[in-house]
């Protein structure tokens, strides 16, 4: 049997796979199912109260605000430092380059807490703003700046293998030698050469950087200040409802979240069946060329 | 015309090329023989500025090069592997130069329509490189290379990957392309036929050495 592996018989394979089924049952689906079921339950006319309250309007229009601004700078920020990390060679390259990830290994409520220490009215930075009259801490910019912290790693993270390995083959380095000998300069083969080769890469990045600057919770709790139609977020409205004890609109908003979620994950299953089946066309077209050859 | 003079580059401890002269007449053809390790794609990645050697002063067409950066140094090269832009159509390979320039879309695709023709790939200008022959990639390498107008060209081991009839055909393409563009070419082979076959003058690089004839 081709399929089955060295090691493997019936009961261990059955085991395995009822084990995977429980725990995403258990531990995604349900909880999404719940959240989608409560929310429906609520009725039509608690969801539609739901979401035209002028409350979740400010919440949404903000979230939305925040990633429109968040998405294009850590998605030009990511490739840019993604691009430095793997093409040059300085000190402290190695360190700056596992930085890159470290969002993803500190709390949120870290980031959250630093921003406040560095840019609140008791800060370092704080009373020199207020001076000049802007407000970083309880406002908008903190919000951006709590979630340029926490999706700094996707972009960055995920074009930093591909670019090391770009860089490490021949075939990727004579592309870039022969950009350059036909008078390409950084930023056109930047552009123009580099960036087309890792477009599902960055496509995926900016996926999910849009994924956590919408759901961002923590780091986005502790600067907010949760002024109600000023700065709370989608996230923040869901968990001011429900500690209202007004579940109807809490899981209506909840559900549009998951929702949200969902719709990323269909973007991302949809582009690597396309990545695939780019490559397929590819090669395919190789094997017909080298046997016309 | 090129005019190496006294090149001598290192890599680490290996000294790889050890005071290398050498002159390319203007509209002929030299080719560079020698075995793996000799040297002579190091030589030739310094005439078109992918390395800067250690020591030794590079000219090009009468003007000191050594420090020029790739673009602007009048070159064409054309890679052992061709190094073709595997997202771009046939076409828009050719005509990379000419964007990078600032050329106006139609002009380009003008220009990439006539190399297109020039070196017989009618056609096949909205292909991707993927669909094409090794052969075929070979000439639209050579067209994109060309394509910018360059005063000299340079080919590292050219028709290395290819069988002998398309070796035969490429090479009478090549000479009959330099002769009518006046071009003062470099080229990389092992092959001493083919060094023979399509240089004015031929040049043996060993251990970093012109070897003396």
């Amino acid at each position: 049997m081709p399929d089955r592996l060295i090691g493997e018989g019936p009961a261990a394979r059955a085991i395995l796979c009822t084990l995977a089924i429980l725990l995403v049952g258990l531990l995604l689906v349900l909880p999404l199912a719940v959240v989608f079921g409560e929310a429906a339950a609520a009725g039509p006319a608690a969801i539609a109260a739901a979401l035209s309250s002028p409350d979740a309007h400010a919440a949404i229009r903000l979230t939305l605000l925040v990633a429109a601004i968040v998405v294009p700078l850590n998605t030009l920020c990511g490739i840019l430092a993604a691009w430095c990390l793997a093409r040059f060679r300085f000190p402290g390259r190695r360190a700056l380059a596992s930085l890159v990830g470290l969002p993803f290994s500190v709390s949120p409520v870290v980031a959250g807490l630093a921003v406040v220490l560095l840019y609140g009215s008791q800060g370092w930075l704080g009373p020199l703003l207020a001076q000049c009259g802007i407000r970083i801490v309880f406002a908008l910019p903190g919000i951006v700046l709590c979630t340029l912290f926490v999706t700094i790693p996707f972009v960055a993270g995920s074009l930093l293998p591909l670019l090391e390995a770009r860089g490490q083959s021949a075939a990727g380095r004579e592309e870039d030698e022969a950009a350059a000998t036909l008078g390409a300069g950084l930023w056109q083969m930047l552009w123009w050469v580099v960036l087309p080769r890792i477009r599902w890469g960055l496509a995926f990045g900016v996926l999910l950087t849009n994924a956590r600057a919408i759901g961002e919770f923590g780091a986005v709790a502790v600067v907010s200040g949760r002024i109600r139609g000023e700065t709370v977020t989608m996230p923040l409205q869901v968990e001011l409802l429900y500690n209202e004890y007004d579940l109807p609109a809490a899981f209506t908003l909840a559900a549009v979240l998951a929702a949200l979620a969902l719709l990323t994950v269909a973007a991302r299953t949809a582009l690597e069946a396309r990545q695939r089946a780019a490559e397929r066309a590819g090669e395919a077209a190789a094997s017909t060329s080298a046997w016309a050859a | 015309m090129i005019r190496l003079d006294r090149i001598t580059k290192r890599f680490g401890a290996t000294t790889v090329l050890d005071g290398v002269s050498l002159e390319v007449p203007r509209g002929t053809i030299t080719a560079l023989l020698g075995p793996s390790g000799s040297g002579k794609t190091t030589l030739l990645r310094i005439v078109a500025g992918l390395e800067t050697p250690d020591a030794g002063t590079l000219a090009l067409e009468g003007h000191e090069a050594t420090h020029l950066p790739p673009g602007r140094r009048s070159i064409g090269f054309v890679f052992q592997g061709y190094a073709l832009f595997a997202h771009m159509t046939v076409a828009e390979n050719i005509a990379f130069g000419l964007r990078v320039r600032g050329t106006p879309r139609a002009a380009r695709l003008e220009a990439a329509a006539r190399w297109l023709t020039l070196v017989r790939l009618e056609g096949l200008g909205p292909r991707l490189p993927s669909q094409l022959s090794g052969g075929q990639r070979q000439r639209v390498a050579l067209a994109r290379a060309l394509a910018v107008e360059p005063h000299i060209l340079l080919l590292d081991e050219p028709f290395g990957a290819l069988d002998r009839t398309v070796r035969e055909e490429l090479r009478t393409a090549l000479r009959e392309l330099q002769r009518s563009l006046g071009l003062t070419a470099l080229f990389v082979t092992h092959d001493q036929d083919e060094a023979r076959a399509l240089a004015d003058q031929v040049v043996t690089l060993d251990r970093g050495r012109i070897a003396q004839p």
